[in-house]
């Protein structure tokens, strides 16, 4: 279904069509996002059974689940940590400073803002760049953790800190653009998703 | 340039992009980057970025925040704490301002599983205000009350702040915890006196309650605390017995919310949905502000920046009370604006050193701090707990009327706050007992 602005006629026209279109690019790569962001969510509810079950296990038989320590911190911290990235831009959730430009007058705060976008997104994608050559660079080595008398493999982890700033990189060049071109949101609050 | 130099432009423009709404996280990593790379060459500041943020997360410790963030999420969707409101209500029902207390108290308990003041707030927001509206309060006290009383959200243990802060100053996390226990309590104490000597000044503030409950009946409401007495005693006999490590702790903790919630029957897969992304949401935000003050911490030890500061500072004063009272200050002014976490972790690379070259006690600076940054959580124009009870009550109160509220609170607080800086025994002495 096509929404226009509340309180605006429905719009017409090639700036119109412009903002729709970059409104369901950015729909489209926030299902992805989503759909990435599970992982994380799997992550939590993981580490609180493994860890509850290793806990009752280590009472009752005197040893707890093996690899539980390693497999926590290696694989479903780093998940937790970076997978989401790309959802806590969708959510605008990321910690920032909001007092500054809400005293500026509307139209400046929403030039800083946008503006503000670019350097976010060459962070991201340093992140994300360096992220990835570092993970190929575990797998060829195979980084692995020894806890005990076994070793558990922790370079796949390394893949979600360029998977989380990758798609976090991608949204934010998607709002840049639709900045650049005048087809963003009026304000940072307005939102394409509603809350 | 000199490298002293690049490191306090690098600090400069720092500051200048957080003031430009930038993520904080991101931009402490952007400028620690292109200070490395000023300094030493482009491998270095590549190289830097290297494993440091996967080294950063894959931490045993770290991963207690998780863990006690979800079991205060759940408790909080899941409306596992609302029965300690009713309990204490009916407990108080006879002083001067009981609800207000009850809410305090209510605060205190939740915080006992709880690691975050918003969650604290947002709880006794969502049952407490619209009880005490009810019975003739003041919107302003009801507001005010909930809003202040958050904040022992993360004093009591466990605490995300007091987590983060163990990491990055590796300090035991028990040893705080343990601390405080105390300066969570002493707050609680001063909110009750407050309330009780506006109400005794101004008894038009809280009408009293003219209707008697039974014993047998206070008795029947207080059987419904038992969710929270259950996850409380599991979390804190297992972390204080050294049976738990902090993780254990949480995670023992969110898996009996988990079951408690489902026996009754308020677990939804909305509810548990809602608590997971809340989780995800806060740990990924707060780590990525975490994996920045590494870098910058770097950054800092490189350029000579950092050193240079804190010299600069203990040349200038070598009196530790003098010392103290300037980060007091910048803890003050730092939490009007900004969130707890960010500003912990954007300063501890600087003040770290200080307190290092002060010799001041690391637990009880610990405490001082999360004092600081709650106070900080209450201060307008930004206190993160204001908007959450804004937020959670709607149209009642505006905002303003919600700081106004605080306004006696925050008094007491700069008394609590004197009383944990001149007195470092009240957190410190439950250390003693049993080494």
């Amino acid at each position: 279904m096509e929404q226009a602005t509340e309180g605006e006629p429905p719009a017409q026209g090639r700036g119109a069509r412009r903002k729709r279109a970059f409104a369901r690019a950015e729909a489209g790569l926030g299902w992805v996002i989503r759909g990435v962001a599970i992982a994380a969510g799997l992550a939590i509810v993981a580490m609180m059974v493994q860890v509850s079950v290793d806990v009752a296990l280590r009472y009752v038989t005197g040893t707890g689940l093996p690899g539980t320590l390693t497999i926590v911190s290696y694989y479903y911290m780093v998940i937790v940590a970076f997978v989401p990235l790309g959802f806590a831009e969708l959510k605008r959730a990321h910690i920032q400073m909001e007092l500054v430009t809400d005293m500026m007058p509307g139209r400046l705060s929403h030039l800083v803002t946008g503006w503000g976008l670019l350097p976010t997104g060459i962070v991201t994608g340093m992140l994300a760049l360096r992220g990835y050559e570092e993970a190929l660079n575990q797998a060829r080595i195979g980084a692995a953790q020894v806890q005990g008398m076994t070793s558990i493999a922790t370079w796949p982890a390394t893949f979600a800190l360029p998977l989380g700033a990758g798609l976090m990189t991608l949204l934010v060049a998607l709002r840049f653009l639709a900045f650049l071109l005048g087809a963003g949101p009026k304000s940072r609050v307005e939102t394409w998703e509603g809350a | 340039m000199s490298d002293i130099e690049i490191g306090l432009w690098g600090l400069g423009l720092l500051f200048l992009l957080i003031a430009m709404r930038l993520p904080i996280g991101l931009s402490m990593i952007g400028v620690s980057f292109g200070g490395l790379y000023l300094l030493a060459g482009w491998r270095v500041a590549w190289g830097s970025l290297g494993l440091l943020p996967f080294n950063f997360a894959a931490s045993w410790v770290l991963s207690s925040v998780p863990m006690f963030l979800l079991l205060g999420f759940l408790c909080y969707h899941a409306k596992l704490t609302e029965g300690l409101f009713r309990a204490a209500r009916v407990w108080l029902q006879g002083l001067p301002g009981g609800l207000a207390i009850a809410s305090v108290l209510g605060s205190a308990g939740f915080a006992a599983v709880s690691g975050s003041s918003i969650a604290c707030s947002a709880t006794m927001g969502r049952i407490a205000v619209p009880e005490m509206t009810k019975a003739g309060y003041h919107p302003e006290l009801a507001t005010g009350t909930v809003a202040v009383s958050g904040t022992i959200g993360a004093l009591i243990p466990p605490s995300v702040i007091m987590l983060i802060f163990a990491v990055i100053a590796q300090v035991p996390v028990t040893s705080l915890f343990i601390s405080g226990i105390a300066a969570g309590l002493l707050t609680a104490l001063g909110y009750i006196v407050v309330i009780l000597i506006r109400v005794k000044l101004n008894p038009g503030l809280a009408p009293q309650d003219e209707n008697r409950i039974s014993i047998r009946d206070r008795i029947l409401m207080t059987r419904d605390t038992w969710p929270i007495v259950l996850i409380m005693l599991g979390v804190f006999t297992g972390l204080f017995s050294g049976v738990f490590t902090a993780t254990e702790a949480g995670a023992v903790g969110a898996f009996l919310a988990t079951l408690v919630a489902l026996a009754k029957r308020t677990l939804t897969p909305r509810v548990f949905f809602a608590a997971i992304a809340d989780t995800v949401l806060t740990t990924s935000t707060m780590i990525i502000i975490g994996v920045g003050a590494t870098v910058l911490t770097r950054f800092l030890a490189f350029s000579g920046a950092g050193d240079y500061l804190s010299e600069l500072v203990l040349e200038t004063t070598s009196n530790p009370a003098v010392i103290m009272f300037g980060l007091v200050l910048l803890y003050l002014f730092l939490g009007l604006f900004l969130e707890p976490v960010g500003a912990m972790l954007l300063t501890l690379p600087l003040v770290l050193p200080i307190i290092d070259g002060a010799d001041f006690n690391l637990i009880w600076f610990g405490i001082v701090l999360t004092k600081l940054l709650e106070i900080g959580m209450i201060t307008p124009p930004v206190g993160m707990n204001v908007f959450v009870i804004k937020g959670v009550v709607g149209n009642l109160v505006t905002t303003a009327q919600i700081f106004r509220g605080i306004g006696w609170f925050l008094l007491m607080d700069l008394v609590v706050l004197g009383l944990l800086v001149l007195l470092p025994g009240i957190v410190l002495f439950p250390l003693s007992f049993g080494g």
